[in-house]
């Protein structure tokens, strides 16, 4: 499943020993971390997340979406009035890119992340520690990028 | 339309295997996992496109492929070394086009035992008989195949020309009177017109004028004599070519020439201009290359090796602007700071275009991470870069056709893709 990690926990998650590092440095599954617009930067301003992601970018390992499509995403959850936190790009960056689970510890974007009217087809799913591990694998449905990189066409975009 | 190269059963590629070739082709992956013989093969594959059939260049410097025992795989148990090995050259679309070329053991070199031409459902292929030097002659086309055998007179060689560069009604009258077949073959006149056309466009995309630099380029020298220079992979040529320019009556060439090496020095790092010093006043004298960074200039042999061995790949490439190239680089960035490495892949990046292609061997990260900001910077189109990576296997080594999205990134990493990379990474912090 391809994983968002939220900026708060990118040094919890990404630059210390972790399972979610584990993962996405390992050889199991087709580890993708996504990351892009105003997420990717707040996470390139730590140097060892910064050092990770060219690592998993030159990998193949980092997806990222157009930019573009992300920011109209975000201007329109923010004007929705539906989320209860102001982490916007973060669900958007779900949305637009069908990742489906995120690393986080906001109990607001946790509870935006889950719900049905925000992100669905499939819900979200969040990581909080190792007990939620069974969350870190690469699957096309949940996210609609197939291991090899093609896309689910099974898999509907919300507009 | 794809441009591709196909090949089986050659040194430690036994499986069959295809690879995009593109404006540039970027080639990636271990040692020992065949990227210089990918490098060799575009050579032998422009000849190919050339017209030539069986006499193909597997050991033009600066590749070797040696004879058939090197170049044909070795499976090893039962299987032992390949009977035979193939190389295609492949233009895809709606209609497929290809040229193979398949060779057998003979004497202890290739010999050619089949040569085929396809455009879509037509095919003309010319075979060798076993046990002898005659050829027959299979003809496909959409309503059923004719098979012949050719006269003793018949050469293998000069199809492709005929094919095109005569009309469909001379090709109908050679094949009746090769084969005596009397026009009761599988191929219509329309059929033989559209495999002399598939011949064209094939040689328009692989028949470029070959260019190929050695791994290690040659060394500098404090002094150079006036002598002319055959070019050579290695470029011991560029000093005199240097030297013939700026003696040359025409300023411009040699202006235009300083001034981008002189853009590429500066963005590099690596000097802000070269110049030729005489050492004398007749055109016979020597002569030195000055190097210029920062205050007077410096012999080339006293600067940073960096210099020397970029200069050939920069020079020959910016000089032979025929408009239609193929450069076969091997680790251009040897010698060179991470920073020139980069600039290379901006510089191949602004060379590159339909007519010019580049097909780059390299193990420098900064080179295909510049050209893929290059593509995220809309300089480049994701199908203009082709980033191939080469996987050692069990059954010998294999090629994966790695895809870009607009953004630059990877967007089908195989299984295994730089995990000695990222093992690297998280032992390095005892992960």
């Amino acid at each position: 499943m391809c994983l968002i990690v939220d900026a708060n926990v990118a040094a919890q998650f990404l630059a210390q020993p972790n399972p979610v590092r584990s993962w996405l440095l390992g050889e199991s599954g087709s580890p993708r971390l996504v990351a892009a617009g105003k997420l990717r930067d707040e996470l390139a301003r730590h140097d060892a997340v910064r050092r990770l992601l060219v690592d998993l970018e030159r990998a193949g390992r980092l997806r990222s979406v157009d930019a573009n499509r992300l920011q109209r995403e975000a201007t329109r959850l923010g004007a929705g009035g539906r989320c209860v936190s102001n982490d916007h790009h973060v669900l958007a960056l779900a949305i637009t890119s069908g990742a489906r689970t995120l690393a986080t510890l906001d109990n607001e974007l946790a509870q935006d992340f889950k719900n049905k009217n925000i992100i669905d087809n499939p819900r979200g799913s969040v990581y909080r520690d190792q007990t939620h591990a069974r969350l870190l694998r690469h699957t096309p449905v949940s996210c609609s990028v197939r291991p090899d990189g093609s896309r689910d066409r099974r898999h509907k975009r919300r507009k | 339309m794809t441009v591709r190269l196909r090949f089986e059963g050659i040194r430690c590629f036994s499986e069959p295997q295809s690879a995009a070739i593109r404006p540039i082709t970027l080639l990636v992956g271990e040692n020992s996992s065949g990227k210089t013989t990918f490098l060799a093969l575009c050579q032998i594959a422009q000849a190919m496109a050339q017209g030539a059939t069986g006499d193909l260049p597997f050991n033009k410097p600066p590749f070797s492929l040696g004879a058939y025992d090197q170049i044909a795989s070795y499976r090893g148990g039962r299987a032992g070394r390949a009977k035979s090995f193939s190389l295609a050259i492949e233009l895809d679309g709606e209609n497929s086009r290809s040229i193979r070329e398949e060779f057998v053991e003979k004497r202890g070199q290739p010999f050619l035992r089949s040569w085929r031409l396809t455009a879509g459902n037509s095919a003309f292929q010319t075979k060798a008989r076993p046990g002898s030097d005659e050829y027959s002659i299979l003809l496909e086309g959409p309503g059923g195949k004719t098979e012949a055998e050719a006269q003793q007179s018949f050469e293998v060689e000069a199809w492709p020309a005929i094919l095109v560069n005569y009309d469909a009604v001379a090709i109908r009258d050679w094949i009746d009177t090769e084969l005596g077949l009397s026009g009761a073959t599988a191929l219509t006149e329309s059929d033989l017109k559209s495999l002399g056309n598939a011949l064209k466009a094939l040689r328009e995309e692989f028949a470029r004028t070959p260019y190929a630099f050695a791994p290690i380029r040659t060394s500098p020298q404090r002094t150079y004599d006036p002598v002319i220079a055959e070019p050579k992979p290695e470029g011991p040529h560029i000093p005199m070519l240097l030297a013939a320019l700026s003696r040359s009556a025409r300023k411009q060439p040699w202006a235009a020439l300083q001034s981008a090496l002189k853009d590429f020095g500066q963005r590099s790092g690596l000097f802000d201009g070269i110049e030729i010093v005489n050492k004398g006043r007749k055109e016979s004298d020597p002569f030195q290359v000055g190097v210029k960074s920062g205050g007077p200039a410096f012999n080339l042999i006293d600067v940073g090796y960096g210099v020397s061995q970029a200069l050939p790949i920069l020079v020959d490439t910016l000089q032979r602007a025929s408009g239609s190239e193929f450069f076969l680089l091997q680790q251009p960035e040897v010698h060179l700071h991470p920073r020139a490495q980069a600039e290379l892949g901006s510089f191949f990046a602004r060379q590159a275009n339909k007519k010019r292609r580049f097909v780059i061997e390299t193990h420098s990260d900064y080179l295909v991470d510049r050209i893929r900001m290059e593509v995220r910077r809309k300089r480049l189109a994701p199908h203009d870069v082709s980033l191939l990576y080469f996987e050692r296997l069990g059954n010998g080594a294999h090629i994966n056709n790695l895809e870009l999205d607009k953004t630059g990134s990877i967007i089908n990493p195989p299984h295994g893709f730089r995990q000695f990379f990222l093992n690297e990474e998280r032992d390095l912090l005892g992960i």
